[in-house]
């Protein structure tokens, strides 16, 4: 159940493919383009709690567990799939509940992404478990 | 990765047109990165199915591969798939997702999809699917 947070912020061994295969320029930009995915989604995921609507919570976290796997940010992405599991099953209060674990997740992230101090003050306003 | 096949890839991709379909953008520029690393030159990114039909429209340009994502808004990947191959057939479409779900997988196939690459991306499971579509035998 809670597998994600024995998962690497970032594995080395994805980040070292992706340095190899992409052109330097690409990989900055795309990791540029993740900071924002991480900030946007988990605004998306924020305001979907706040008014209990379960379907864009569940695209958020979808959404955002795609893009962590993808670029090896293995603890966000595993911590979302358990997020989107919660989601299927309508239970937004115990994602609620995991709110705070998820934004020092992403806030983990960012750090890796040398974006540390990005925090989610608003969005956690917003949700009041 | 079979370097042979990654150079038959890079041949057979510098003539031909993609279109990348993905909502979440980093995902979108990673695998249109990814493949202009195989050595595609022309790819073209939408963010949905929707913004896909108006590129191909707008550009009068039908893409030989589309790469799509299966969950999105506005129009999802089976949607675009049905459509495009109701209006190309010739488009070869690979759907890029997590739903490996047996289910899933017998309806795409049911709508005339070609291949599969299965989320988390990487290089060679794009090579695989590409290979795979433009009849390029692996090993
Ligand atoms: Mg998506």
């Amino acid at each position: 159940m809670t597998a994600w947070r024995q998962a690497p912020v970032v594995a080395d061994a994805v980040a070292a493919e992706l340095a190899r295969d992409l052109d330097p320029e690409d990989l900055s930009q795309i990791l540029d383009a993740f900071r924002v995915d991480i900030g946007s989604r988990a605004g998306e995921l924020a305001m979907a709690l706040a008014g209990g609507h379960v379907e864009p919570a569940q695209r958020a976290v979808h959404s955002l567990k795609g893009a962590a796997l993808n670029l090896g940010f293995f603890r966000l992405g595993q911590m979302c799939a358990h997020l989107q599991q919660l989601a299927q099953t309508g239970d937004l209060a115990a994602i609620v509940v995991l709110w705070p674990e998820f934004a020092a997740t992403c806030n983990d992230s960012l750090g890796r992404l040398g974006h540390s101090g990005l925090a989610f003050e608003i969005d956690s306003s917003i949700v009041r478990p | 990765m079979n370097q042979d096949l990654e150079k038959l890839i890079a041949e057979a991709l510098t003539n031909k047109s993609l279109l990348v379909v993905e909502d979440t953008s980093s995902s979108r520029m990673l695998v249109a990165g990814l493949l202009r690393g195989l050595g595609a030159t022309r790819v073209v990114a939408a963010v949905d199915g929707v913004d896909a039909l108006a590129k191909i429209q707008a550009q009068h340009l039908v893409p030989d591969v589309v790469l799509c994502d299966w969950v999105m808004p506005n129009m999802d990947g089976l949607e675009l798939l049905t459509r495009l191959k109701a209006d190309y057939p010739a488009v070869k479409f690979i759907m890029m997702t997590v739903k490996t779900e047996a289910e899933a997988v017998i309806l795409a196939r049911k709508h005339g999809v070609d291949g599969y690459v299965a989320k988390p991306f990487s290089r060679e499971s794009i090579t695989a699917a590409l290979a795979k579509v433009l009849g390029i035998a692996v090993g």
